[in-house]
Parts: structure tokens; C-alpha cells; sequence
């Protein structure tokens, strides 16, 4: 379906250049939301970047923001899948036509977005494939309808930095996630904030106001062992680790360390993420 | 005059008894013409035995030799009929003084060089296990092989180094002595492992693995960056594996006689076998074939261990054919002449980066691969093998700093130690399945057996449906965890499989790609 001109929902009227119409599919009242959040980065996510979504997109969605990005492989798509895991919703701004075919990895996220009241936005005709120029023109669409940009990877010249330079033009907030100077994948998101264009995302971010910390009372199903309790009490001293330097310090044999740390995730006491244990 | 002398063919892994007919003639062009369906080293044979003959002191016959190798429509190949082929023209010719009956009771087997010594031969033991299956009393064989035929009891085996030799025995001039029979002993492998696992610093849970691998039999992957040790887990193995009983032994040997690959003067293969192909393993070199159809690596490695190292880099191909032995045990190469089955029953083990670069997860290095790119490299291993894998293990980068940890001298354990306690698990393996054929270890269990030998009480019922549902196993990934605790509860002593045995095996599930 498309819309022209007035119709546009007021977010994206502000929006110059101008956007004379475009097509949507799905639930088109979700543009004109009062917090939308955009999520940009690199194509090349690392695990660094998926770790950080996994991280801060639950907490955006609690805190009752719909997030916009691009629908590309990497970031975008992460951001998406991560915001409909946790019960929230989304928008994917294409930088090809609507009717254009994705990619069958991606249909299921798709069904699942729309299946959410998601919505989908395109410029272009419907199906007219993504080239060069068809990016940086969709990036202004997403940052135009946000209230704030969010950058998790960019590379040195990359799309990403192109939707920092359009919410600078429209003044909107920048935030970049630092990363590793080894990673190239995070050279533009140091390089934004060392030049002042984007403020550092750290975990405070989320800290303030209507984040509501459940209440911390650790109710356990069964009364711990004393080997699960020692376990536990390990893991708050040392700090999380692997497997192996849970076996070594705790002098035991690793297949009964194994069968402790499947009972304590079972009971929700410990999760685990990249090999580290750690208490929950 | 007309001879027979008894040899035989070896087809695949068993052996026929070929009948050589030699017949010399007054009469007719001189000549030697063989008939018989043989193949072009047959063809050959004319030149080494006219010579042979003649260097070993005795006269070649200048008549009219003809020789038939029945039975006429079973196509025959290789050098190991030139023996046989020599002493019939000899007896044939009767230009000695042998009594004809001293051939009756005896396969003659082997190729000749020009100079009349007996080469080496591929398959001597086949020949000597079918001799004692017909009731033949002796057999003459090279020296360089004649050990091989030594372990089958109940028959002579005569080791021959050269024509000249073996023609002074039959004229009762000068005997050989046969050899004696080697015993079937279990005998441990007597040099050093490779790699002992008290060599291996730190990789607890990967070295855990390793031993319920080798205990139950279970196909066993290891991931983790270049460097984290898996090469050197994969040559610890061996050293903790088993020692083969001797019917297994024969089987070995067999395979590995018939490929050529018994080593000179070698008699019993006692050790597990390791195989270790390169990624760019051929299809045939993998699974066996070729013109004359050899065992290929994964029969090479039956009853013992086929590693994979850096499994992805195998071609999707190659990686497919190993489906049929994998659930089988066996397996078929069909050719033109008929089909010859290799038995191929072995436990995998695989090794693999968990990215194109190698640093995904890594704590210190970051991955430069992209979301695709480690999507496509896990496609390459393909679901069904990965399925067969009871045992999904991640191998830390071990980290030196935190390797200072003190670990007591009681927790550093030995190979040898650890073998005791796999020969162990072994043995009660081998008492549960005692009225199954075929089945020696926990690993082979399939669904019916796993419910039949692997009762759960409603407890651990209920906390196995916990973990499967929290951690979303598939069918097939639950009758893994009951099969992998068993082998736990197996080498814990334990008759029944307790939670704690569960909970361990859950952690080897796939969950690592």
C-alpha cells in the first residue's frame, strides 16, 4: 500500500529532503509512536556488537521504545530479531522496494515482525533492488523518524557513519558504543565520539527512571546442596569463568562441575554466555 | 604332464581357493600361455617365472606350457599366483625329483623377482585363515609376510626366501622349518603413546570428553580456536583406548593385509587404529574403491578411531558418503564384477574452528567474520553427521596465567591410569550387550535399546524433560544425553543412571556451533 504527501504520518513529513510518497506493509500507526529509537550498525557485526544488543535491546523495549532500522544482515537484523524476542515492536526501513524478495534466512523475522503489528516502510518503486544510492537515502528515513540514534559497529566508511552525519543535520541525539581499537569494526563509532559527534552508550544509559529493577529477593524452588551453595559462593568471589578454571579452583573433578551447572541453570541461578559461567 | 597346485584369490576381505593347473607338452609350439581371466600383472607372471626358474639353478622346459587358473569365469589379478605357477611348471616338467603329492595339502602363494626370492604379498593372512577353513595343512609364503599367516593355528606356514629354497625342501634335500604359531594374546601396545593426557595442560572438560568417548564409543567433536590443543586431544586418544581382543585383532589385520599395509615381518595388528586423513582426502580414498576395490580410510580405522581434523575444510561431499558406514558399521563398493563389503565400524572423532577465522568466542581476539560468513562455514558440516555426534565439546584458548591455579598431583592422571578405567566401562559394556550381536558399546544403542537397558525413574524422568525443555533438545538429542549418561554412570560404577549422570551428559549436547 502507499501513501502520498499529507498523508504521511507527521514524523515522516519533517523529514528534508522531502518525501514525496511511499510503501508500507503492516501496521502503519507504529510511525507515529511517541519514543522510537534507531538502531544502526555494520553489516559485519562481532560478537561484541550482538552481545551489546542482546544487552540493551530488551531494556529499550521495556522502557517503551519501538525501534526503527534498516532490515540489513547484520545489525539491523540482530536488533529486530532481539526486539521481537522480548515482546516488542519494530520498524524496517528498506533500502530496496517493498515488494522486493528477502532473503530466505530472513523470512521468518519478517512473518514475525508483521505478525507483531510491525511495520515496513520503502521509498523505492516496489521492486526495485537496493544499489549504492538507495542506502544513504533510506538511512535519512530512518533517523528522521527516531528520537534518538543509537550506533553499535561502524566501520571506518561506512553506511552507519552516513545515518550519524543525517542525525547531526537533524539534530537529533547521537550515541555510539565503543569498542575494542583492535576491531575495526568499531573504529567509526570510537572515531564519532573522540570527534564529539556521538555521546558513549554505557550501561547507565538504562539505569534511570522507569526501568523498574524487579525485586532482588532470590526465592530458590528447592533448598541448595552444599555443593551447589559452594559453587554459587565461588562464582560471586572469583568473578564469572570457564568450566575448566571453575574445576581447577573448586579442586574438583569437571564432570561433577558440569552436572552442578546444569542443575543451577535449570534453576535459573547461573547462566552462561561465550564459555563464562556466571551467577544471574 | 599335467600338475595342479593349490593357491588363492582374495576378494575384498575373503579369500577363494584358486586351483592352478599346469600342463607341459611334447607336443606343439614352445611357449607359456595362461588362461583364466587374469589381469595384465598375470599377463606378466610369463617373464618372472621363466626367470625365476632359471636363476634358481634349473632348467626351463622349451615346451609347450600351459597353465589355467580355475575357476575359469572368477577374473583373477595380481602377482601372487607366479609362485604356485613356478613350482607347477617345475613338477609339471618333471625335471625334478618331487613326489607330486608333496603339493596336495599346501597353498603356494606369492610373487617372484627375476633373481627367484619371494617378494612381499598383500593378503597372507586371508590365505592362511581360508587354509585352515579347507583343511589345508601347509602353506608356503614369502618370508617378508609368512609372520602374518603365523597366528592361525592349525596350519604350517613355511617361510620362503627364494625358489631355490623352497625346491631343495620339496625335494626333501634341504627343509624349511616352519614357523611357530604365534599367540592370540591381548598384549597392550608395548611403545610409548604419542601424546599421554598427563601431557595435556589444563583442558578439563575436553579431556573429560575424550575418556567418556572412548568408554562408550561415542562420536566425539571438539571446537575451538587454532592453537587450543584439539590436535594434540586427538592423538592423546589412542593411548586410552582399549586394547583389541583377538578376534577383533584378526579383523584388523585382515583389513590392513589386504591393503598392503602390514608391515614387513609384521604379524598382528593389537593396536586400535588411528586414522587421520587430510581434508583433501579423495571420495575413494575415503570410503575405498578404485579398480581393486581397497578399504578405504574409514576401514582402515574399523574398531578403532577416524579423525577429522578441521571437519568443515572436507568437501560437503566427501563428508556424505561417511553416512552409510556411520550407521551401519559397513561398507559396500559395488563394481562391475559384484560387490565387496568392508566392515567400517569406528568411532569419529572431529575437530573444527568455530569460524572462518578461527576467534569466535574467543576471550582476547575478536572474530572478523560476519553473521553470513559463520552461518555458511557451519553449513559445511552437514546436520546429519553432526547428528551422529553424541559428544559436542568447546576447547578453551588456554590461558598460561591461569594455568598457575595449584592443582594437586592426585588430579593430574596418566594415560595408562585412564585406560584401566575405559577397559573397565568397557567390560560392563560388553556384559550388558552380551546376547546382542554386534553391539559392544553404548554408543551403538539405537531408541529401542536405549529404552530397554537405560531405565530412568520417574525423577530423573522428570528432571531429563526439565533440561530438554529448557534447552529445546530434539528427539534425537535426548536418547543422546540417556546414552552418554550411561557411559557416565558406567565409568562411576554406578548400575543405575542418576541425576548427576544426566546433568553431566546434558553439557555435551550441540549447543557449541
Amino acid at each position: 500500500m502507499d501513501i502520498q504527501g499529507e498523508f504521511l504520518p507527521s514524523r515522516l513529513k519533517k523529514i528534508k529532503p522531502l518525501i514525496s510518497g511511499l510503501w508500507y506493509l503492516g501496521n502503519v500507526s507504529l510511525a507515529n509512536r511517541p519514543k522510537i529509537v534507531a538502531i544502526v550498525g555494520s553489516r559485519r557485526m562481532s560478537q561484541y556488537g550482538k552481545q551489546v544488543l542482546s544487552e540493551i535491546v530488551p531494556k529499550l523495549v521495556e522502557m517503551g521504545y519501538v525501534t526503527v532500522s534498516g532490515f540489513m544482515y547484520g545489525v539491523d537484523i540482530e536488533m529486530h530479531r532481539l526486539t521481537i524476542e522480548n515482546g516488542g515492536q519494530t520498524i524496517g526501513v528498506f533500502g530496496w522496494g517493498i515488494e522486493t524478495s528477502i532473503i530466505p534466512e530472513n523470512q521468518n523475522l519478517y512473518n514475525k515482525i508483521l505478525e507483531k503489528d510491525g511495520l515496513f516502510l520503502s521509498e523505492l518503486e516496489p521492486k526495485q533492488l537496493g544499489t549504492l544510492w538507495t542506502f544513504p537515502a533510506r538511512n535519512r528515513i530512518v533517523v528522521g523518524m527516531c528520537d534518538l540514534v543509537i550506533v553499535i559497529e561502524a566501520g571506518i566508511k561506512s553506511g552507519s557513519l552516513n545515518s550519524a552525519e543525517w542525525a547531526r543535520k537533524m539534530n537529533k541525539p547521537v550515541y555510539a558504543v565503543p569498542g575494542s581499537i583492535f576491531s575495526k569494526v568499531s573504529e567509526g563509532c570510537n572515531w564519532l565520539i573522540a570527534q564529539g559527534f556521538a555521546k558513549p552508550l554505557t550501561l547507565d544509559f538504562f539505569v534511570e527512571k522507569k526501568y523498574s529493577k524487579k525485586a532482588r529477593i532470590r526465592t530458590h524452588s528447592r533448598i541448595l546442596s552444599n555443593a551447589e551453595s559452594i559453587l554459587l559462593t565461588h562464582l560471586r568471589l572469583e568473578g564469572p569463568q570457564s568450566l575448566n578454571e571453575l574445576a581447577r579452583g573448586l579442586r574438583e573433578p569437571v564432570g561433577e562441575i558440569s552436572a552442578l551447572l546444569t542443575s543451577l541453570l535449570l534453576l535459573g541461578e547461573v547462566s552462561q554466555i561465550r564459555g563464562m559461567w556466571q551467577l544471574n | 604332464m599335467l600338475a595342479h597346485i593349490r593357491s588363492v584369490a582374495t576378494i575384498g576381505l575373503d579369500a577363494k581357493e584358486v586351483m592352478v593347473e599346469v600342463d607341459v607338452s611334447e607336443k606343439g609350439f614352445p611357449g607359456l600361455t595362461i588362461v583364466g581371466l587374469g589381469d595384465k600383472a598375470i599377463g606378466e607372471s610369463k617373464e618372472r617365472v621363466k626367470k625365476a626358474i632359471q636363476n634358481s639353478g634349473v632348467s626351463y622346459p622349451n615346451k609347450k606350457i600351459t597353465v589355467n587358473l580355475a575357476p575359469a569365469d572368477l577374473p583373477k589379478e595380481g602377482s601372487n599366483y607366479d609362485l604356485p605357477i613356478a613350482v607347477g611348471i617345475i613338477l609339471a616338467s618333471e625335471t625334478m625329483e618331487i613326489d607330486l603329492n608333496v603339493a596336495e595339502d599346501s597353498y603356494f602363494y606369492g610373487e617372484l623377482g627375476l633373481d627367484g626370492s619371494l617378494k612381499h604379498s598383500r593378503g597372507v593372512l586371508l590365505a592362511a585363515m581360508l587354509a585352515k577353513e579347507r583343511g589345508v595343512k601347509n602353506i608356503y609364503v614369502s618370508v617378508l609376510c609368512a609372520n602374518e599367516a603365523a597366528v592361525v593355528s592349525g596350519v604350517k606356514v613355511y617361510p620362503v626366501r627364494e625358489l631355490a629354497d623352497l625346491l631343495r625342501h620339496l625335494q626333501g634335500i634341504v627343509l624349511i622349518t616352519p614357523l611357530k604359531e604365534i599367540e592370540l594374546l591381548p598384549i597392550l601396545a608395548d611403545s610409548e603413546p604419542i601424546v599421554d593426557f598427563a601431557e595435556i595442560a589444563g583442558q578439563e572438560m575436553a579431556k573429560r570428553a575424550v575418556i567418556i568417548g572412548a568408554s562408550g564409543g561415542h562420536n566425539l567433536i571438539l571446537v575451538g580456536p587454532p592453537g587450543a590443543g584439539k590436535t594434540m586431544l586427538a592423538k592423546a586418544l589412542p593411548s586410552i583406548l582399549p586394547p583389541l581382543l583377538p578376534d577383533e585383532s584378526l579383523e584388523v589385520t585382515r583389513i590392513y593385509s589386504v591393503s598392503g599395509l602390514m608391515e614387513i615381518g609384521g604379524a598382528l595388528i593389537r593396536r586400535r587404529p588411528f586414522r587421520s586423513p587430510h581434508h583433501t582426502t579423495s571420495m575413494v580414498g575415503l570410503i575405498g574403491g578404485g579398480t581393486n576395490p581397497m578399504p578405504g580410510e574409514v576401514s582402515l580405522a574399523h574398531l578403532g578411531v577416524l579423525f577429522l581434523d578441521e571437519m568443515p575444510e572436507f568437501s560437503r561431499s566427501v563428508l556424505e558418503v561417511l553416512r552409510q558406514p556411520m550407521e551401519d558399521g559397513k561398507v559396500a563398493i559395488t563394481r562391475a564384477s559384484g560387490r565387496v563389503e568392508y566392515p567400517a565400524s569406528f568411532m569419529l572423532m572431529a575437530s573444527a574452528n568455530p569460524c572462518p577465522c578461527g576467534y569466535l568466542n574467543h576471550p582476547s581476539k575478536e572474530c572478523q567474520c560476519g553473521e553470513r560468513n559463520i552461518a555458511k562455514y557451519r553449513r559445511r558440516v552437514s546436520g546429519p553427521i553432526l547428528d551422529r555426534i553424541d559428544l559436542h565439546v568447546w576447547v578453551d584458548p588456554v590461558e598460561v596465567d591461569k594455568l598457575n591455579t595449584p592443582v594437586t598431583n592426585s588430579q593430574i592422571e596418566i594415560s595408562k591410569d585412564i585406560r584401566e578405567k575405559v577397559m573397565m566401562a568397557r567390560a560392563i559394556q560388553n556384559l550388558r550387550f552380551k546376547e546382542v550381536k554386534g553391539m559392544y558399546t553404548n554408543a551403538q544403542m539405537g531408541n529401542k535399546q536405549v529404552k530397554l537397558y537405560c531405565p530412568l525413574s520417574p525423577d530423573i524422568r522428570q528432571f531429563l524433560m526439565t533440561a530438554a525443555k529448557k534447552f529445546d533438545l530434539s528427539a534425537r538429542a535426548y536418547f543422546k544425553v540417556i546414552k552418554v549418561a550411561r557411559t557416565i554412570a558406567d565409568l562411576a560404577g554406578s548400575p543405575d543412571i542418576l541425576i548427576v549422570h544426566i546433568a553431566e551428559a546434558v553439557q555435551y549436547r550441540e549447543n557449541v556451533w
